[in-house]
């Protein structure tokens, strides 16, 4: 598992001992070469010195404010983020995504889902940046050029939006995307606040693509944060 | 004016002269007009583009509540005019006052209107002076002009003398000194009795010829005139200043004690406390009995204040009639017309529709209060409903204040204790998950690794969960010591052995004293505030850095000192450390863990009897340090006995 990866390198910035200890002994074990930072202050050091492919970054640290350290590491680097946080606390989420962070884990998590997560992060970055003229995920297949949507083979007819809207999710497998940012993206920036041109419009696409908001195939809904397309995990 | 009852019907008429009179008249009226069964009119007298004074309109009120037809005259009440009315309306009869003034209604209209059956209430609502009497000025009226005698006879005993030098004329000042003397001090009568004989004895004394009341010369007579006519002025002038400076006199003292009132009421802190003074006010101002009645949380109003003695109660019917009062949202009581007979006069309090309390006075002699005393009652009635009224918003803005700190302490809490019980359980869950999920990626020394950190996340969460019902404990002051004697060096083994694993890197030094082999406490407390202490010195130092723990006995205390070379507490903060509110706070400022475990520390140790306390280390770091006091005698072993 650890040569698909290549030993990426992460920076881990967590206060509490334990959970420092046990995601080095973790992630290691799953590929990754782990450096840490009990505290943001460390952090921001060894980012200084060390190049990270991501950054694992507690919200709650107790010497600087988690919102405050995203926004330090954007505007000198990429690296992209992602912030293990409390579940309660979606406000701060909701800040963490948009202020850059590119993903979040709630307390507590299986390794599982974070190193899914991590995965997800990587692969998006690895990937061209650029939107690819072909999307697919199992069964669906969405064509830039040509704007079409296929599920099994059988066309779909999407609106302009719908289709808008699947495209930007897509483009980010297994990654989750705030209501603000789709609502931006798809909408405009007038629109940011309009959640429920989002309701309305995921509901069309589930109909469409016959997804189960209960066991989502394709669009899973992070309550309060936003929606995240499910990443068909890539054969091992 | 004509009225349409029937006019075989005799009609009772009933005239109100004096307002202050009118409560007792309407009364009487009334009472009248039931037993005759016959309808009743009320006159009365309304000053034009005036509104009428309170007591009467509130007679007025209760003649109409009672089904009287009312009938204001604009105008003096004249004889003339009310035998007219009674003529109109079919009135044979007409109740009013009797006047001792023969120039008063009554004499006048029984000489003017033999046809009419003119009926005289008893004199039951004597009018009474509002404020008890200022030691008066003037004595009895025999005395009054006993002293007025007096001073004209001390004028003339002067003058007499002075007669050989002073010219006549002139000695009439001298009498004037006594027309004025007795005219202020004895009142007007007496001035123009003074007056008068101070005529007749200038006249008897000092013009020729003399002794006689004969006047010779025109000029004495023209002397004597203008003396008569002066003397006369003086008296009734020196009377009305009198009179005046008397009114200005107890209309100050009113205003004194009004404002003693408001003093008193504004520094009221509780309803009850506001009672004592209105209570305490009504009954020294009026000479009478007053009672409070406030709501009860459960209940209706009780008396919650009674004064002079303290001890003022009501019976049973007599609180029934307090609030009748105040349902009905007017006085009741004695002179009313809601139970007159009860001894007690009451006045509600009342906040728009909100019920405030009650207000009840009983005066000397059983009378019901004058129209003076009704105004002052409905002045404190305002006053005390509007002070009460504060006190309430006041009451009510301190409840909301502290419901809404308690619930954002409350939110604070949830979240610190939240995120102390979630961290260690995400290292639980994130570890025995790689367990399952990284088998075969993991060396064995990583899965050790894991599974240690399994447990000791588990024994971390244990403890929090302990702390967590410490605090709830305390709380509620439910933590009872059992005190005991016993092994200090036990209770720290304990303690370190439940915290192997987070001290496992660290060097522990511990150095107790041997002077005491055993202490008085209670164990278990004791080791969860050294257990708390240990894991706090360990949590704010940095990993690997020595902790020190202490113990030794001064005099007659035990003293442990757990100390660590951490980063140290501001000065500032030493204190607030152990309370669980600024923890609170602070935690909820920084996001961070709680950190309950020194507020708790303290809890504990208040509860054992001793001190906790935050200190600076030299060389770096911070001690914390708990006094427990010992008892002087160590426990003999039980002696062995064969």
């Amino acid at each position: 598992m650890s040569g698909e990866h290549g030993r990426r390198r992460l920076l881990v910035i967590e206060d509490d001992t334990q959970l420092r200890k046990f995601l080095r002994i973790s992630l290691g074990a799953s590929g990754f070469a782990v450096d840490e930072a009990g505290s943001g202050g460390e952090g921001l050091t060894k980012l200084g010195s060390g190049d990270y492919d991501l950054i694992i970054l507690d919200l709650g640290l107790p010497d600087v404010d988690g919102q405050e350290l995203i926004g330090a590491v954007r505007s000198v680097r990429h690296t992209p983020i992602i912030v293990l946080s409390a579940r309660a606390a979606e406000e701060q989420k909701v800040r963490a995504l948009d202020g850059g962070a590119a993903d979040y884990v709630s307390k507590p998590f299986g390794i599982a889902e974070l190193t899914a997560r991590i995965r997800a992060v990587l692969r998006a970055r690895r990937e061209n940046p650029g939107v690819p003229p072909q999307l697919e995920a199992g069964s669906l297949r969405l064509d830039h050029l040509r704007h079409e949507v296929s599920l099994a083979g059988r066309p779909l007819k999407l609106t302009p939006k719908e289709f808008a809207l699947l495209a930007l999710l897509m483009s980010h497998p297994g990654r989750v995307l705030t209501h603000r940012h789709l609502l931006n993206e798809v909408w405009g920036e007038r629109h940011s606040e309009d959640t429920h041109y989002l309701r309305v419009y995921i509901g069309q696409l589930r109909q469409k693509l016959g997804d189960d908001p209960a066991a989502p195939r394709f669009i899973a809904n992070e309550p309060g944060i936003g929606y995240r397309f499910v990443a068909a995990e890539p054969p091992p | 004016m004509s009225l349409t009852e029937p006019a075989d019907h005799d009609r009772l008429l009933v005239v109100i002269e004096d307002q202050a009179l009118a409560a007792h008249l309407i009364r009487h009226g009334a009472a009248l007009a039931r037993a005759l069964e016959c309808s009743w009119v009320v006159l009365y007298s309304a000053p034009a583009e005036q509104p009428l004074a309170e007591p009467l309109a509130e007679a007025v009120r209760a003649a109409e509540h009672q089904g009287a037809e009312t009938v204001a005259l604009r105008g003096p009440l004249r004889s003339d005019g009310i035998r007219e009315f009674a003529a109109s309306c079919n009135g044979q009869m007409v109740m009013l006052m009797r006047g001792d003034n023969p120039r008063a209604l009554a004499r006048r209209l029984a000489a003017r209107a033999p046809e009419l059956t003119l009926i005289h209430p008893p004199m039951g609502g004597r009018v009474r002076r509002l404020l008890p009497r200022l030691p008066s000025a003037h004595p009895d009226l025999p005395q009054r002009f006993l002293l007025a005698t007096l001073a004209v006879l001390a004028s003339s005993l002067i003058a007499w003398p002075l007669n050989r030098w002073i010219p006549t004329a002139n000695l009439s000042l001298i009498f004037l000194v006594g027309v004025l003397f007795a005219a202020v001090r004895l009142g007007r009568s007496a001035g123009i009795y003074a007056g008068a004989i101070s005529f007749i004895s200038f006249n008897f004394l000092f013009t020729y010829p003399h002794f006689t009341l004969w006047v010779e010369h025109t000029e004495d007579l023209l002397a004597l005139g203008v003396f008569l006519l002066v003397a006369l002025v003086v008296a009734n002038l020196a009377a009305r200043v009198q009179r005046q400076l008397e009114t200005i006199r107890s209309g100050e003292r009113r205003t004194r004690l009004l404002y003693d009132f408001s003093r008193r009421i504004t520094g009221a802190v509780s309803g009850e406390d506001l009672a004592h003074s209105v209570a305490g006010y009504l009954a020294e101002t009026l000479q009478g009995e007053a009672v409070v009645l406030l709501p009860q949380p459960l209940g209706p109003p009780e008396v919650v204040a009674g004064a002079p003695t303290g001890k003022e109660t009501l019976t049973p019917p007599e609180r029934q009639v307090a609030l009748a009062s105040l349902a009905e949202h007017r006085p009741a009581g004695r002179g009313t017309d809601i139970e007159a007979a009860c001894g007690w006069y009451f006045v509600p309090l009342h906040s728009g529709r909100t019920a405030l309390g009650v207000l009840g006075v009983t005066l000397p002699e059983g009378l019901s209060p004058n129209q003076e005393e009704r105004r002052l009652l409905t002045a404190m009635r305002d006053q005390t409903a509007l002070a009460l009224e504060r006190m309430h918003l006041v009451e009510e803005r301190d409840r909301a204040a502290r419901l809404s700190e308690t619930e954002r302490l409350r939110a604070a809490l949830l979240s610190s204790v939240s995120h102390d019980l979630r961290t260690p359980l995400a290292t639980i869950m994130g570890a025995a998950s790689s367990l399952v999920e990284l088998r075969e990626a993991l060396s064995p020394e990583e899965s050790r690794e894991l599974t240690e950190q399994v447990l000791t996340e588990s024994e971390r969460l244990n403890r929090f969960v302990q702390n967590l019902l410490d605090m709830t404990r305390l709380g509620h002051d439910a933590v009872r010591p059992r005190f005991d004697w016993c092994e200090l060096k036990d209770i720290i083994a304990e303690a370190t052995r439940q915290l192997r694993r987070p001290l496992a890197e660290r060097e522990l030094s511990v150095e107790v004293d041997r002077s005491f082999p055993l202490v008085f406490t209670d164990p278990t407390l004791l080791q969860q505030v050294l257990i708390n202490l240990l894991e706090n010195a360990a949590r704010y130092s940095p990993e690997g850095s020595p902790i020190a723990l202490y113990a030794r006995r001064v005099v007659d205390e035990l003293e442990i000192q757990v100390c660590d070379r951490g980063p140290g507490i501001d000065p500032a903060e030493r204190e607030a450390v152990f309370d669980m509110f600024y923890r609170l706070r602070d935690a909820e400022r920084r996001g961070d863990r709680t950190g309950l475990g020194l507020a708790i520390c303290r809890g504990l140790v208040d509860a054992l009897g001793g001190n906790i306390e935050a200190r600076s280390r030299e060389g770096g770091g911070t001690c914390i340090r708990v006094v427990l006091p010992q008892r002087r005698a160590q426990p003999e072993a039980a002696e062995e006995r064969i």
